[in-house]
Order: structure tokens, then sequence, then C-alpha cells
């Protein structure tokens, strides 16, 4: 791992080499190690090192790009040229924002946990081993994936502001499969791989997989739903993704655009970004160096406010709420520590109130239909089950659902009691299970 | 010392330590990626990376380490970390693997490229997208105007423990426009000559006009701007006809991905999926009507998914994965290939240095056939043409899919009557493939570059590509993405 010291004499360095206006110089990465098993056994083994650096420059309002993953000497001094190069050749950017001044951060040394970067393979294979034999045992088949590792992300100007930030990352995901086309999964992400109940976790899969066989039919339509945490994540994702970009909100391509200060949702709907959430922990600092805080999204229902960098904050006489990513960003700012803040019921409690609705255990492949109207659609996946009488009944085949967001918070019935956190697509996310009514399935995967 | 002698002392480094099987691939990447967006630069970036990545089989098990310091002694340190790695997988093993024969090859290739993009100069870049951008602007209604380039040189030298010293070069250019309008409750938007980067090619700079970007930026934003008050498409049982980047990813999610022989295997059940295309059906499963001819093709001049050697070594090839509508071939390595007494169709690709090679799409085309688009049009009673992807989504065994289309023309007695936006469509996979009763011809096709094709954990995004001309799918359920 690139320590404080080690970050901040690479990016002095390099910003010794500019000749610019302004420089500012970004240094992420870190080492994987990734035990990955398929049929009970571990099919994949590997470490991997990585960084970047990026580097970008502006002369006046013209303005340049460049990254590499080498930093010695020689190397550095050419990606600075390269930004220069581009910068000299390009055109006036009008909404340059000039890079800022030093800044005060909030430490977050609890994000680093030395064991989880200490754990050996070795190690993770004599944990895998018992929950493999067990698998084999049972006639079952098991796949996933145990990873440990550790990031950083330093930032540096010509301004002589400084941020550097160092994390670990621990996560298991897992899939149990049995015959007759029964599956489950199960997934848990933390900094602390003492955090990680791998052996609890994949038992309990492995008793839905058995569950789940011979999965049958059930004519699509729209349904009360019971979302375990591992499939609201998705909806979590694409209701941030859509919605909370600064720069789609002030262009009016957000589903949000013109219903700021509005109560859409359910009052009972709180989403914050907040990097300091033990669920979601991330740096207290963006890509600019601006410091983050925790900002509320939808605050009781109503929104609340969207995610800006300095360029977007800037176009919309609003202030950086410190969600810049990585330059060029041609897509704008976004959240990234989300949270959808629990309600008061458990999952139990969900199902025993349900006459009749569906248990989804996961949600796959969702993708946008409509950005404007925040309409998304996927597959259900690894357990999907009918609930009949408040109790789990029998599993169903994989569903297609079309769902508009929009209606989905506002169709709540209830929150689960817990958060659990998840690394999403375009960032950190923790929420709980959710209840929804008239949750539209429109297909069935079958042959 | 040079790539090759850090690349062969990582494999002499690993047989000393006890591996039965190594290979080892230094590689140097370029990048550049311009976009200019509303009249303004939106980004230049460019991009160097390097490092080795190296693969070690030792007591039958797998074991793989990358770094990107290219000093042997950091070369002995990821082989060392290989081997340990392999062992420790090896206690939990229960069958070693064995990889299918492959005699040692020594050779060089290089992709085709008349004009090195990394050679033109940024000035002409820039100023060919302003035009483009200009253009875009320049038709009112319009929002958003982007236009963007993409260049991509990789530099590769493989080596294994068999002998084989593979040097390749690939050069790849890539370039494409975006038109957006909006109003308060709809955004639309049209890409030319494909959505989401637009057209790539294993090409070099002679792409770029090739594409003629500015012949087609007015229309497309034009239609941008029609397809906000434009009728939504209809909800029902229709005839489609799908052409261009649409009918490509169609090809990608529905044929490419099912017959990756390691999801068939379970290898990729945590995360990708598996397939519904289970080993019984090999050469006995009518996969799509007797006219749909699929095949895995790396050998195509230019196409994105066109390379001499995969990342195992085994040469490019082109096999049938679908002959006269009967599914007849998987895409295989040579590890998944020697599990069934097969041999590897050369699909073994990694995303550069720091991965470990997965079963990949090459080029999966689907043949032309005999017929003209007036004609297929023309003998369209109620149906609409789809093209340009805007979404997609399909199951974890590629059978049931969902896609969304920036634009529809609706056909009615076998005439184009007008445009409709928000084209959805769904389908099961052997069904779909079944109905369809027509293909267009060589003079519509063309190979469409994926530069964005995701598998594999951690994730790795490979660049593919499909030469699709158009084809005709009959009873398909269009517009269910605005179910009620």
């Amino acid at each position: 791992m690139l320590n404080k010291q080690m970050a901040h004499d690479i990016l002095e360095e390099a910003i010794r080499y500019s000749p610019a206006d302004e420089t500012e110089v970004i240094l992420n990465g870190g080492k994987t190690f990734s035990t990955r098993f398929t049929n009970n056994y571990i099919s994949q083994n590997g470490a991997q090192k990585e960084y970047d650096l990026t580097v970008r420059v502006a002369f006046g309002q013209q303005v340049g790009v460049a990254s590499c993953n080498i930093f010695d000497g020689d190397h550095l001094k050419q990606v600075v040229d390269n930004a220069c190069l581009a910068a000299k050749h390009s055109k006036p950017d009008q909404q340059w924002t000039p890079v800022l001044a030093p800044q005060a951060y909030q430490e977050q040394s609890q994000a680093y946990a030395q064991q989880t970067i200490d754990y050996t393979p070795q190690e993770k294979a004599a944990r895998l081993a018992p929950i493999l034999q067990s698998s084999l045992d049972q006639n079952l088949t098991s796949a996933g994936m145990l990873v440990n590792g550790d990031n950083m992300l330093a930032v540096m100007n010509s301004k002589e502001l400084f941020a550097y930030q160092a994390w670990t990352r621990a996560s298991f995901t897992y899939t149990a499969m049995a015959d007759q086309q029964g599956s489950a999964w199960t997934e848990f992400h933390s900094h602390d791989m003492r955090e990680l109940e791998i052996e609890a976790l994949s038992k309990i899969a492995m008793e839905r997989a058995f569950l789940a066989q011979n999965p049958g039919e059930i004519e699509p339509g729209t349904y009360t739903v019971v979302l375990a945490p591992t499939a609201v994540l998705e909806l979590v994702e694409f209701l941030n993704y859509l919605g909370f970009g600064g720069m789609a909100y002030e262009e009016n391509r957000s589903y949000l655009s013109g219903k700021m200060g509005k109560t859409i949702f359910d009052p009972r709907v709180n989403l914050v970004d907040d990097p300091f959430c033990s669920q979601v922990l991330g740096p207290g600092f963006d890509y600019e160096g601006h410091p983050k805080q925790a900002i509320s999204l939808i605050e009781n229902g109503t929104i609340k406010q969207a995610a800006y960098d300095r360029r977007t904050a800037q176009q919309a006489g609003k202030a950086s709420t410190g969600h810049a990513l990585m330059p060029p960003a041609t897509s704008g700012p976004f959240p990234t520590n989300v949270v959808l803040q629990a309600g008061e019921t458990p999952i139990e409690e969900m199902i025993a109130s349900t006459e009749r609705g569906i248990y989804i255990t996961r949600l796959w492949y969702s993708n946008v239909v409509d950005p404007k109207q925040a309409i998304i659609t996927g597959m259900t996946r690894d357990g999907t089950f009918l609930i009949e009488d408040g109790k789990l009944g029998r599993p169903l085949r994989n569903m297609r659902y079309n769902q508009s967001l929009l209606q989905a918070f506002a169709n709540l019935e209830s929150l689960g009691d817990q958060i659990y956190g998840f690394q999403g697509y375009f960032g950190k996310l923790a929420v709980p299970a959710l209840k929804i009514r008239d949750f539209c399935f429109t297909g069935i995967s079958k042959e | 010392m040079n790539e090759k002698d850090l690349a062969s002392l990582a494999i002499d480094t690993a047989l000393q330590m006890g591996a039965t099987y190594a290979d080892a691939r230094v590689i140097r990447l370029q990048r550049e990626v311009l976009e200019v967006r509303n009249g303004n630069v939106n980004g230049i970036k460019q991009h160097l990376e390097m490092g080795l990545g190296v693969r070690v089989l030792v007591n039958g098990a797998w074991g793989f380490a990358a770094n990107p310091d290219l000093k042997a002694k950091k070369v002995e340190i990821a082989v060392q970390r290989a081997v340990s790695l392999a062992k420790d997988s090896a206690h939990l093993y229960h069958k070693p693997v064995v990889l299918a024969k492959r005699k040692p090859i020594i050779t060089t290739w290089k992709s085709p490229c008349e004009q090195d993009p990394f050679g033109v100069s940024l000035e002409q870049k820039l100023d060919h997208l302003f035009e483009i951008d200009a253009l875009l602007r320049g038709v009112k209604g319009i929002a958003f105007s982007e236009a963007s380039m993409d260049f991509w040189k990789e530099w590769q030298i493989f080596v294994n423990s068999e002998g084989s010293v593979i040097e390749q070069e690939i050069i790849q250019s890539g370039a494409g426009l975006t038109a957006t309008a909006v109003s308060d409750s709809d955004v639309q938007t049209r890409s030319f000559p494909s959505p989401f980067g637009g057209q790539f090619k294993s090409a070099g700079y002679e792409l770029i006009p090739s594409l003629k970007l500015q012949d087609s930026a007015q229309t497309m934003a034009e239609e941008a701007v029609q397809l906000l008050s434009a009728k939504n498409c209809p909800n029902g049982e229709k005839t489609i006809i799908l052409g261009g980047s649409q009918l490509a990813l169609q090809v990608h999610e529905s044929c490419g991905h099912p017959v990756e022989f390691d999801r068939v295997l379970g290898h990729e059940a945590d995360f990708a999926g598996t397939s519904f295309l289970t080993p019984d059906k090999l050469g006995n499963f009518q996969y799509g009507s007797d006219i749909v001819n699929v095949v895995a093709d790396a050998t195509v001049p230019g196409a994105l998914g066109t390379f001499g050697y995969d990342d195992e070594g085994t040469p490019a090839q082109c096999s049938d994965i679908i002959r006269n509508g009967k599914f007849v071939g998987y895409l295989m390595g040579r590890e998944t290939a020697e599990s069934a007494g097969m041999e590897s169709n050369g699909t073994m690709r990694a995303q550069g240095w720091n991965h470990t090679p997965i079963v990949r799409m090459t080029n999966i085309n689907l043949l032309p056939g005999d017929h003209e688009l007036d004609e297929m049009i023309g003998t369209t009673e109620d149906g609409i043409l789809i093209k340009d992807n805007r979404s997609w989504s399909i199951d974890d065994k590629r059978l049931n899919f969902q896609f969304g289309a920036e634009i529809g023309w609706e056909i009615k007695k076998g005439k184009i009557v007008g445009i409709v936006k928000n084209p959805t469509y769904t389908g099961t996979t052997p069904q779909f493939w079944r109905s369809c009763d027509a293909i267009a011809n060589q003079n519509h096709y063309d190979v469409w570059g994926t530069p964005n094709c995701g598998k594999g954990q951690p994730m790795q995004v490979a660049r593919v590509a499909h030469g699709v001309s158009y084809a005709r799918f009959n009873q398909v359920n269009v517009g269910v993405g605005y179910a009620e």
C-alpha cells in the first residue's frame, strides 16, 4: 500500500514537473486478493496490484487529462507532459473551475483494518474448505468469491491541497445450487475481514437452495413483494443513478428535475449520502479534494438535494457537495456512499403480514427503460418464492419486472429494521429489506 | 531486460518452483479518449499503462499474479505469489486441471492499420469533433450534442512453458455522435453510427473519415427532436425487424454469452450466470429457424474482436456456433475444451495484464441472408423496424430478455407509416430465434464493435464485435417496458 508519505512524494514530484497554470494530481489503487470457487473447488486464485495516477492541468481555460500506472521519474514526467500537450491543443473550457485551496478533512483511520490485508490466501482456503466440503456432502454445487484487499486515494494540487485516505475491503459472494434448478445467494461486504461470517451465511444459502428446487410459475401481474436487502440494492442503485447526479438534474434529464422540495415518495423514505456511515465507509473528500459530509437526498419522502462537483455547482449557482468523480468525469457527479435508512419492521414480520405476495432474494441485470419516468427492468434470481398466508411458499421461476421507481417508493408497505452494506456499480450502498405493493412483473424465464 | 526476457524469466522461475505449466503476458497499452459536448471540450484523456500477468499450474491448480513494475525482482515476486496461490488452491482440488494440447508457436501479428491514430494531431481530431457538434446543435430543439473518439493501441508479448513466444499489436479506433432533446416529461436521444461511443473497429484513424459522421449529424438531431412528440411504441404481438447495433446486441446477449462453455460448466455461476445450452443440446438443439447461421470468427479483418492469437496462444479461428438453425458449437479455451474432449477454438482473453484469461466472445456473427431490406419491410403486414440500443437485460441462463431502443419505425401493410418512441421488446431466446423468417443480404452487413462486454470475477471488460445485417422476427411481444 502506498502510505500517506509515499503518495505525497509521488504527487509532489508530478506537480513539480508541470509548467501549467494549475495542476491537479490524483493517485488511487491498491491490492486485491481474490479467491474464486466454482463446482466446490477453488478455480481461480489471484493477486493483483494496481495503481493509477491521473494528472489534470490547465493553461488558462485549456484543460487536459492524462493517466498512467507507473510512477518512476521518466514515466511521471511523461504523463504530465501528455496532460500538458492535451491541454495546449484543446479549446478553452468555458466551464473550467480553478483548483481548490487547501482544505481540512475528517480522518477515517477506522476504514483501514490491518487484519483484513494481513489475511492470507492460506487462511482463506482454510475457511472455505469446510464450506465446500459441506456443499459436496449435501450434493450441492457452490460458487463464489472471497476477496480481501486495500485501496488508497490521494489528491494534490498546485495550490498545495493534499488529501489522503486508505481503506481495506473484504467481501464474500456465494451461490448455492441444488438439483432441479434450486439456487440461493448471499453476499456480505465490509472493510473488516473479521465481520465476514461466511460459515453462517453459506449455511443459510445452502438451506435455501433446497427450498428453491422445482420452481413453478405464477401469472405475471402486480404483486406485493418482500425484497431482501440483496434485492433492494438494485432498486436504490438506480434510484440514485437516475435521480441525484447534479449534471442530469440541472439538465432536466433526471426524473427528479423540477421536483426539488416536493414530497413524491412514502414519508418513511430517507436517503442520505454519508461516507462516514460504517456500512458505506469511504474517503471524506472527492476527486477534486473537496471535503465530503453527510447530505440528505430524500427526507421523509421529500427531495432535498442533488449531488454536485465544483463544475456543475458553478453552472447551477450552488455549492459543491463534494461528489466529483475521476476526471474527466464526463457524466458529472454522483453520490457514492448511499444509505436508505432503516425502518422498524423485521423481514420475518413483512412475510408474516403478507397474505399473498412474492419474496425476492435478488434482482439481476437491471437496466433503464425510461430515465425520465424512472422505469427500470430486470430479473429475479437465486430464490424467488410465493408468499401465502404469511409464510414462504413454493419456489417460483425467475420473473421479469418492469417497474417505475417513483411508484415503487411511493408504494412502500414497510422498511426493514436493519441496513446491510454492499458494493454497487456506482459506489457503496446500504439498504434494508423492503415490502412494496403493486410491483409489476411482465414475464417468466423458461425454455 | 526487455519485455520478452521478463516474460521468459517469469516462466523459468515458475518451472523452477514446481509449476507444470506457466504463461506470462507483458502488455503496454496506450489509449486516448476525446469528447466534445455542447461546443465545449468535455474531456481529453490520454492513458498509458504496462504490466505483467503470470498464470501457473501447480499440482493441477491455477494461480495468477500481476504486477505493473517491470523489474526482474518484482517479476520473480509475482511468480512466487502465483505459485503460492496455486498451491493453496490445490488443497481443495478434486480434479486437476488438464489443458488441451497445443504445439508451440513463435510468431508476430499486427492488426491492419493505415494511419496510426496516435500520430494524428489533437487539433485535427478536435476540429472534426467540433464540426460534428456544431451540426448537431444547429438543429432547433437539441439540448445536448456530443461527439467522441476513442483510440487504443495494445502491444503484448505472450510466452509459455511449452515454447510459444507470440508478439501482437492491436490498434483500434472508435467514434460516434449523440443528439439529445429534452422536455419536462421526456428525454430522447439519437446516436450514430451506434449508441455508447459509436462504431469501433480494429483499424487506424482511417476509420474516422469513413464513418462520415458529419453526413448523419443533422438527421440524427432532427429525429431526436421528432421523438419527443412521436407516439409511444404500441403494446402487443408484432413482427419486428432489427438492424444495426440493436441486432448486434441481440446476438451478443442471446447467442454470444450462452455459448460460452465456462458458463455452461458453472465457472460463472456466482456472477455472470450459467447457460440454458447444456452439453446434451450440442448438435441436436433447434436454436433458431433454418436460415439462422452464427459463427465465432476472430479472423474477420478489421473487426473489434479480431486478433492473431488468444491469451493462451491458440490461433484465431472461425468456428460454427449455429448452423442452419442447429446449435453446433461452444466458445472454449484449453481447459474447458479438454474437460469435454474437444479442442480450444481460441477464445481465451484477459482484460489487460492484470487479469487471468477467461472464455470471451470474439466476433460472433449472424451471417447475412438473401433479402433486401425494402423487401423485408414490403412483406411485413404489421410490424416495427427497431434500431440503436438504449437498454438491455437478460436472465442468468440467457433465456428471458428485454431490449429497449432509441427509435422504431411502424410498418403497416408493407409500408413505413411513421416513427415511434421508446420501443421495447421481450422474448425467450430459442423461441425468438426460431421465429426469424428473413435476414438481409451482404449489402446491409457490417461488423459492430462492442467495447464494453463485462464478465468474470474480478470483473473484466472485453472488446468484441458482431457482424449483422437486418433480421425479421415474428409474434414478438413489444411495448412491454411500459406495462401498467
